[in-house]
């Protein structure tokens, strides 16, 4: 005999479909009624745009794949983290290390640089986001194989003396703990405050002096790959992209999704908000960056080419947003121009996938990443 | 014997709501119900905001206007030398 609860069980997953798919059906008639105009259309006026940036410093020193980097506000510090489980600070302009963190995990999939530049968050595989001081180290005389921080000296040399056997470890903070890996961290506007995005699915905001959770935002289906703060200062939104496909929009204060987009073909790996703070760019491993708008609540902007087959997995814009820069799995950086939708030229010069990508903060350059354990900066 | 007919690959769009359970089914029902309401503008309102951005932006750009070595500390300055 038939179990009745499971044919009643199927009956509303069925109805719950249906109203789902009538639901989304509606949600994307509305949101093309109000579709009027193209961007590209719009961007047929003015001028093109056809800077050709050149590769200025290359930044060696890891022996892994880079994976993420984060600019400091200083303009001149970049922190870089690797699979091989170091953490490098740079002076860019010296194209010189300044501090090396190594952690006792591989695979540092994250990493951000705290607005006074006197910290810096990581993680990765170890499931959560810890918190270390920059530049500081105390003298310790193990000098072991330990995981340590080293200060290096100006002539690149690090002494046996210099090596802090665990003590960088004891000045480690963990403040976020997830069910899976850290794909994404960065500092809200203060030192204070921490958003990670995590392979178990969820984004959350913590506090780094307690390392208390302080909200948890679930939505999506699958790996989180990405988010980032709002630039405004007053902004309470957060967007986030996954392997779901989807980019969800957060209000940081109620926990909910107000807005997600499906227009991705695949894993989102990247997003970025544009300069107003009213539209963000994502990049996906279906070879498109694809813009949406947050007020006219649609994609506006597709950035795709028949001969462009690889995922990307990180987009930046330039200052103005006029250029999208892509990094791509086919070892290029690919350059866009955002109102046009053409592709304004290629930069060479990684000899492997270009993992991350990060304009400066004043516009002056943008830093690269790459599986060729090389950091290159573009100006 | 009839020639085996020549099977056509459609490519279907994977349906996104296929593998979910009734709960997780309830939060997307939600979900979109929130989306409907929300209150949107046109599409040409949205381009207008970031054309109206980027064109006032544009000449305060690095990659547009052109980086020189003054303003840029990555660009090796070039010494004149008097010969």
């Amino acid at each position: 005999m038939a179990n009745p609860k499971a044919g009643s069980q199927s009956t509303s997953i069925a109805e719950l479909r249906k109203e789902a798919d009538q639901l989304r059906i509606k949600l994307n008639e509305d949101r093309k009624n109000l579709d009027d105009a193209k961007l590209f259309e719009m961007g047929a006026k003015p001028d093109i745009v056809n800077y050709q940036a050149r590769c200025r410093r290359i930044l060696k020193g890891h022996s892994s794949k880079v994976l993420d980097l984060d600019w400091s506000l200083d303009k001149r510090r970049i922190v870089s983290s690797s699979q091989d489980g170091k953490v490098l600070v740079w002076d860019c302009f010296a194209a010189s290390k300044e501090q090396l963190i190594s952690l006792p995990t591989t695979w540092v999939n994250a990493c951000a640089f705290a607005p006074s530049g006197c910290s810096i968050a990581c993680g990765g595989l170890d499931n959560k986001c810890c918190v270390f001081p920059v530049n500081a180290c105390s003298y310790s005389n193990s000098g072991s194989n330990v995981a340590g921080s080293a200060t290096i000296r100006p002539s690149g040399a690090v002494g046996p003396s210099d090596v802090c056997s665990g003590s960088i470890m004891q000045q480690r903070k963990v403040v976020a703990m997830h069910t899976s890996y850290i794909s994404a961290c960065s500092f809200t506007h203060s030192d204070y405050q921490i958003l990670t995005a995590s392979g178990d699915g969820s984004c959350a905001l913590w506090d780094v002096e307690s390392s208390q959770l302080l909200q948890s935002f679930h939505g999506h289906q699958s790996d989180v790959m990405d988010a980032a703060l709002n630039p405004m200062e007053t902004g309470n939104l957060f967007i986030s992209g996954g392997c779901d496909k989807r980019a969800c929009v957060w209000d940081m204060r109620t926990a909910k999704c107000v807005q997600s987009f499906q227009t991705h073909k695949s894993d989102i790996n990247s997003v970025r908000w544009f300069p107003t703070g009213e539209a963000f760019a994502t990049g996906s491993d279906d070879a498109t960056i694809r813009m949406y708008d947050l007020r006219a609540d649609r994609e506006i902007a597709c950035y795709e080419k028949k001969s462009i087959l690889f995922g990307i997995n990180s987009v930046d814009f330039s200052v103005s947003g006029r250029i999208i820069f892509g990094a791509y799995n086919d070892y290029l950086v690919h350059v866009w121009d955002t109102i046009k939708g053409t592709k304004i030229n290629s930069l060479l010069g990684h000899e492997n996938r270009v993992s991350c990508l990060k304009m400066s903060p004043d516009g002056t350059a943008f830093c690269s990443g790459s599986w060729d354990t090389t950091l290159r900066v573009w100006a | 014997m009839m020639a085996p007919e020549e099977v056509q690959e459609v490519e279907e769009e994977e349906d996104p709501l296929s593998f979910l359970t009734p709960e997780q089914l309830q939060a997307y029902v939600d979900q979109y119900k929130k989306e409907l309401a929300l209150d949107r503008t046109k599409t040409s309102e949205g381009c207008k905001v970031v054309m109206e951005y980027i064109l006032e932006n544009m000449p305060i750009d690095p990659f547009i206007i052109g980086i020189n070595s003054k303003n840029n500390p990555y660009i090796e300055k070039k010494d004149c030398v008097l010969l």
